[in-house]
């Protein structure tokens, strides 16, 4: 079975994570936030998909699988909370911009 | 180049295109449409990289629960109706896209320059890899169910945790206040 060589994934890996830490820096929207977090853990689980299958291509390690199935339950977790949080400091604050939000702050 | 090549490279591109989507567009309900977009064309890479089961779990939280959460939010802090003002003429912009393209630059360097080491430690073949497919599917279902109960366990755990935590939070502000 033919498949797509390791750097390719690596590059594309390397890519969302990029996108990921690109919207973490520059954007103020929370919910924008949030989204960042949620590229960076898929950019996180391909990366460990492609480590696990790179041995020979159509096989992928069950390790890896567990894993990756436990991290995408406790990222599905986070997201609910973080977005909990969100719709708290919008009711608190009125606003989604997290400069809004200085009374968080020291 | 094969169809299975071909394949891959479109899902890898349109995973990145649909990555950058989410943080660019202005209407965030589009992001969180572009957001589930990535998540099928991920699951697509998985599906093609023999991992059925992350596939179908990869539809089933991101492409569905974390959508939908994403679409409630949207809706009960009236996101889509007063957008937060885009950055404009905000140096962090230039500062943050420069950033990310160096750290970009940099990796692909690194990874075309030097051999990656883990990729030494990937390439060594366990002993199951040269069984039929429909075993190795058996093996790692088997694995999955069989021998990873505490980690399943735990994750009951946290997502009652979660749920928890989402209740204390979205109380209504008399009770909280009381």
């Amino acid at each position: 079975m033919t498949t797509l060589p390791v750097h390719y994934y690596l590059l594309g890996t390397f890519a969302l994570l990029t996108i990921g830490f690109y919207c973490l820096i520059t954007r103020r929207n929370i919910i924008r936030l949030v989204i960042a977090i949620d590229i960076l853990t898929n950019a996180a689980h391909l990366l460990f998909i492609v480590f696990a299958s790179s041995a020979k291509p159509g096989f992928t390690q069950p390790l890896a699988h567990a894993l990756i199935i436990v991290s995408m339950a406790m990222d599905g977790c986070v997201v609910a909370v973080a977005l909990a949080l969100v719709t708290l400091a919008y009711r608190r604050y009125g606003s989604r911009d997290v400069r809004q939000l200085r009374k968080l702050r020291w | 180049m094969t169809i299975t090549v071909a394949w891959q490279l479109a899902l890898l591109a349109a995973t990145c295109g649909f990555a950058l989507l989410a943080v660019e567009l202005h209407d965030i309900l589009h992001a969180v449409l572009a957001l589930l977009a990535m998540s099928v064309c991920l699951a697509g890479i998985f599906w093609q990289m023999s991992a059925p089961f992350l596939a179908m779990f990869q539809l089933l939280i991101y492409g569905g629960a974390i959508v939908a959460l994403f679409i409630v939010t949207v809706a009960l802090t009236g996101a889509r109706a007063r957008s937060v003002k885009a950055p404009g003429r905000d140096p962090l912009w230039v500062m943050g896209g420069l950033t990310c393209v160096a750290v970009l630059v940099l990796v692909y360097a690194l990874i075309r320059l030097r051999p990656f080491e883990t990729l030494g430690y990937a390439q060594l073949a366990p002993v199951f890899v040269e069984a039929s497919p429909s075993i190795v599917m058996q093996q790692v279902s088997h694995f999955l169910w069989e021998y990873r109960g505490p980690d399943l366990i735990a994750q009951g755990f946290v997502a009652l945790a979660a749920a928890l935590g989402c209740i204390a939070l979205l109380r209504p502000p008399h009770r909280r206040d009381s």
